[in-house]
């Protein structure tokens, strides 16, 4: 069984199992782990093939374009918009996800979701924010670097 | 001769008036920002430049770790973001990575506060001023409520001593402010019976971010200097009813008992606990060390490789 046909098969026991309050990971831990392993691929890909947008709102931020807490709810929106998509394909096991399933940028997956974190934690406020303005425009820096590696 | 006397005399006549007059008008020259003021303020800003530089220069020499790093592994390049959890949290210092992004946020605060756009402006001001405007739960005046007979609470000018019938003259005017106690928070218990705290600075940071993705539909509106974008931004408005929904959703998060609790996870390095809601994808994190111990400071739906990475590593960013 090649990969496509394996992560089909997964998905669909997976969304199988929740229709009737169970989970994959409870019922069978193995299986779950191979299914992640294939969306987190998937995802990783489809946040690449969205590299324009990320690249253009990291730019717009080192040039003083917008605020950092624009950027902040921007690149929330850029990233969480993604997942939303890849939520979509997963319960309609979308054919289109074998396109996606090709081999990764882990690297630029990792530095997405530290940049989330980073985004998430950034506020006007004093009292609760726990990251700063140098902070998202060193994550938009290497956010640009690593975009444009081939 | 008669005529160089008379002129020197009316010339004495004019300086003295413009004395009088500079005088008369000089607390309304110091408090406005009329061109008369602009060598002042200049004086003024030039030393605030300096002393930021200063402070700059100091910040940039005591921490390096605040600077993007470039860790080199073989022949690939690894670039490291500094952030609040990566200084030593045992030794807290006003150069830490917090301490300046608290800095930072608190010169962005005043300076937002003080501004010359118009705080009050719902539609068409800036969106940071809309998002963290909040409703007054209890009223600072009697009927000084939103729900009062008097309407909305307004701040009064102080009346000033010299001139009491001008009450709204430009010599002095206090701000009040129009926030809410920021110590109020709600206690909630998760199904395993940890308790977590809720507060109120929490609720908003939350409600504003994530408030569309735990079902509430009220954005604000765009701002018109944002680009139109495949992905926009949203940010749900401030009220008490769209934090009540945030509120319950977190509720409903931390007593699922299909929600997989995480222990020992960082966030950020910090120690914390996470729900993880299957059936939602979303997920709770609550500091369990720190400034915020037992805070909730995290509710937002979670992606595949953050579920990965908090599984395998424990790890949430």
């Amino acid at each position: 069984m090649n990969d496509q046909q394996n992560f089909f098969k997964l998905l669909k026991y997976s969304n199988e199992l929740k229709i009737n309050n169970k989970y994959l990971d409870k019922e069978d831990p193995e299986a779950f782990d191979t299914l992640l392993k294939f969306l987190v691929r998937i995802e990783d890909n489809l946040h690449y093939s969205e590299k324009q947008e990320y690249t253009e709102l990291a730019k717009d931020f080192l040039a003083d374009q917008i605020t950092a807490d624009d950027f902040s709810y921007s690149f929330l929106a850029i990233y969480e918009g993604i997942g939303e998509k890849l939520g979509q394909m997963k319960i309609k096991e979308s054919l289109e996800l074998v396109n996606f399933l090709k081999s990764s940028r882990p690297e630029l997956g990792k530095l997405l979701a530290r940049i989330y974190g980073s985004c998430d934690s950034f506020s006007p406020d004093p009292d609760i924010t726990m990251a700063d303005e140098q902070e998202l425009k060193d994550c938009a820096q290497i956010l640009l670097v690593e975009l444009q590696k081939e | 001769m008669k005529f160089n006397k008379s002129r020197g005399r009316k010339r004495k006549l004019f300086a003295s008036a413009l004395l009088i007059l500079r005088i008369l008008f000089n607390g309304m020259q110091s408090s406005s920002t009329s061109s008369n003021s602009t060598n002042f303020q200049d004086g003024v800003n030039s030393k605030t430049e300096i002393s930021r530089v200063l402070e700059k220069e100091l910040f940039r020499h005591q921490e390096g770790s605040a600077q993007p790093e470039q860790v080199m592994k073989g022949s690939q390049t690894a670039l490291k973001i500094p952030y609040g959890g990566d200084d030593d949290s045992s030794q807290p210092s006003k150069f830490s990575a917090r301490s300046k992004a608290k800095d930072a946020a608190r010169k962005d605060f005043a300076r937002w506060q003080t501004g010359k756009k118009p705080i009050s402006g719902r539609s068409g001001g800036s969106p940071f001023a809309e998002a963290f405007t909040v409703e007054p739960k209890f009223p600072a005046r009697p009927g000084g409520n939103g729900d009062g007979l008097f309407g909305r609470f307004t701040s009064r000018p102080t009346p000033d001593p010299r001139n009491p019938e001008c009450a709204g003259g430009p010599r002095s005017i206090t701000v009040l402010l129009n926030q809410r106690n920021s110590d109020e928070s709600t206690k909630l218990t998760a199904y395993d019976g940890f308790e977590a705290k809720l507060t109120d600075k929490s609720e908003n940071h939350l409600t504003s971010k994530y408030g569309h993705k735990f079902g509430v539909d009220d954005p604000l509106p765009r701002n018109p200097n944002q680009k139109p974008t495949k992905y926009e931004q949203t940010r749900t408005r401030l009220n008490n009813e769209n934090k009540a929904k945030v509120r319950e959703e977190i509720k409903s998060i931390l007593s699922n008992t299909n929600s997989d609790i995480y222990s020992d996870v960082s966030i950020r390095g910090i120690q914390s606990q996470v729900y993880h809601c299957k059936d939602t994808n979303r997920l709770v994190g609550i500091h369990t060390e720190g400034e915020f111990a037992g805070q909730i400071m995290k509710a937002q739906p979670i992606s595949e490789r953050q579920l990965e990475l908090l599984r395998e590593l424990n790890i949430l960013d």
